[in-house]
């Protein structure tokens, strides 16, 4: 047999970055890396979007009006997604978002579509391994290296998030297993016997095959998984409680990549495990007050505005994640790139206001998931009575809780999240199985509000 | 090696990848030699040096942009402005990628 390949030189496969220079490149620099890229990225879009150039016009923006980063910030308006969805719809399938000849698209994928219409995104060859390489950053930190072996829980759809994984795999040089087509018993059988070290799903999924796991009898904590990795919906950096829940139900270090499909798989996971890092060298991102439309200061929370360097056939700037973060300059880590502490903290069109006190999802999720004798089933559905918005939280009580105490335990849940958000939910226990189970992002929220009292959002 | 003998061995190699490229009538290996150029593009965008938002773009993108450290952005950004709205999309062309990195060098 021959020798195995050698990746790396002996001094590089230590390597505490996998990019020493660009993860720690001085602010000065970054920003002034930014803003030239920034100009190139103006210029491409007034060049070849028809999009984009019909939005400069209309405001009488050219290209070299923006001088600085204030200038991009301030004058670039700002794009949201409904944006895009409505152009597509019009002239399938991209209309006039398209910035390069179609035959240049060469993989063609889908936002998730779980609170709306998908968007459809077109990578070129080279997009798909710039995207790819926005995982390995995180990767690498979190100690997966190259012939690592790699078990995709998924099912191959159209769904950006997992076959942007699938390329950053293929970038960092491991082995790709694929669980396309299996259950969740099929998964765990497959796990057993091929032995991957790394599992890549949804944090909720990675709860949940562990759950049939044990339900098979099967010692998945024994297995051969070290590391799992996850995407697609709050996971182990943003919940402390699912951290130590996927950690525990593995015996595994679960790390977490913050991505969004039509824009990047921009924030790889920080390996203090407490939040993930802004990717600068493929996306340019600032937060935003939602309310006024300022910049946010560093530390405080905003909506994330983010443009995106290397999806050159459908570019997005300035682009309305409404994911609300906590942006801080400075990490233990090392690394120079912003840093969202907790990754999302909440979404603007998912914030509601109950009996005056404004409530978020994750704010819910954490103390949920930290709650003894709560499953990780559970679902926040949504309802406007008597001209005010309600939530009531569902949730399947642990197996082992007899029936006859789910009251008391509803009533307890009730009393932690009142004491803990100052806001009093309803709390209904469901039988176990009663609530639906997703192979991709779970749904947490039921919004049965009339539209017109919902946001203007389709996220 | 220093950062920026690196820089340097990654233009050379992309010149050489280009002299192949345009030396062969081989379908096959024009492409894999597209894909190496993109690999150097990448290298060198992530060493700081961004030429141009993608390595396949006509020779007009070129000109007008520069390694980030070495000519001021905003300069850079200035001198082709004007140029901007006559330009058109095209396809990617081999030769104009190569031949704007062979002049600049």
């Amino acid at each position: 047999m021959p020798a195995p390949v050698r990746h790396f030189t002996a001094k590089a496969r230590d390597a505490k970055f996998w990019n020493r220079y660009t993860e720690t490149l001085p602010r000065a620099e970054l920003d002034a890396l930014h803003l030239h890229k920034l100009e190139q990225l103006v210029d491409y879009v007034y060049a070849y979007s028809p999009f984009y150039r019909r939005r400069f016009d209309d405001i009488g923006l050219k290209p070299r009006h923006i001088k600085s980063i204030a200038d991009f910030k301030r004058l670039v308006p700002l794009t949201d997604k409904q944006d895009f969805i409505q152009l597509q719809q019009e002239r399938p399938p991209y209309g006039d978002t398209l910035t390069l000849p179609l035959e240049m698209v060469q993989h063609h994928v889908e936002t998730s579509g779980s609170t709306g219409l998908p968007l459809a995104v077109p990578y070129s060859a080279y997009d798909t391994e710039r995207v790819g390489e926005s995982w390995t950053y995180g990767f690498w930190a979190h100690g997966i290296r190259p012939g690592d072996a790699m078990y995709f829980a998924f099912n191959w759809g159209n769904f950006a998030g997992f076959w942007s994984c699938y390329f950053g795999a293929r970038r960092m040089g491991c082995r790709v297993i694929s669980g396309g087509g299996a259950d969740s018993q099929g998964h765990i059988r497959n796990i057993l016997r091929l032995k991957p070290k790394i599992l890549i799903s949804t944090p909720t999924f990675a709860l949940r095959l562990a759950q049939v796991a044990r339900e098979m009898g099967a010692d998945i904590r024994g297995s051969s998984i070290r590391y799992t990795y996850h995407a697609g919906e709050p996971g182990p950096f943003a919940l402390p409680a699912m951290k130590q829940q996927i950690d525990e139900a593995w015996g595994a270090d679960s790390g977490e990549l913050l991505g969004i499909a039509e824009i990047e798989a921009f924030a790889p996971g920080c390996p203090h495990r407490d939040g993930v890092h802004v990717n600068e060298m493929n996306v340019f991102s600032w937060s935003m007050d939602p309310k006024t439309g300022q910049e946010s200061a560093e530390g405080e929370i905003g909506e994330n505005i983010i443009t995106s360097y290397t999806y050159s056939a459908q570019p997005l700037l300035n682009y309305r994640s409404h994911d609300l973060v906590r942006r801080v300059g400075r990490c233990g880590c090392g690394r120079t790139w912003e840093k969202f502490q907790g990754v999302v903290l909440g979404r603007t069109d998912f914030m509601v206001t109950v009996r005056g006190t404004n409530v978020y999802q994750t704010a819910v999720e954490n103390l949920l998931g930290a709650f003894d004798g709560v499953s990780p089933f559970y679902q926040l559905v949504l309802d406007h009575v008597d001209g005010n918005d309600r939530m009531t939280v569902e949730f399947e009580p642990e197996a082992n809780i007899p029936e006859a105490d789910w009251p008391a335990l509803a009533r307890l849940v009730g009393e932690h999240i009142h004491k803990q958000l100052h806001v009093r939910l309803d709390v209904k226990p469901v039988k176990p199985h009663g609530l639906p189970r997703y192979d991709l992002k779970t749904k947490r929220i039921i919004d049965n509000r009339p539209k017109e009292l919902r946001r203007m959002l389709d996220r | 090696m220093t950062r920026d003998e690196l820089i340097a061995k990654l233009h050379d190699a992309r010149a050489l990848v280009y002299q192949a490229h345009e030396g062969t009538d081989l379908p096959q290996i024009q492409m894999i030699l597209r894909h190496a150029d993109q690999n150097l593009h990448w290298a060198l965008w992530n060493l700081g040096v961004v030429n141009s938002l993608r390595p396949d773009l006509p020779p007009e993108e070129k000109k007008r942009a520069a390694p980030a450290r070495k000519k001021p952005a905003r300069a850079a950004a200035k001198r082709g402005a004007g140029k901007l709205k006559a330009r058109k999309p095209a396809k990617p062309k081999r030769r104009s990628t190569a031949r704007g990195r062979t002049k600049r060098r």
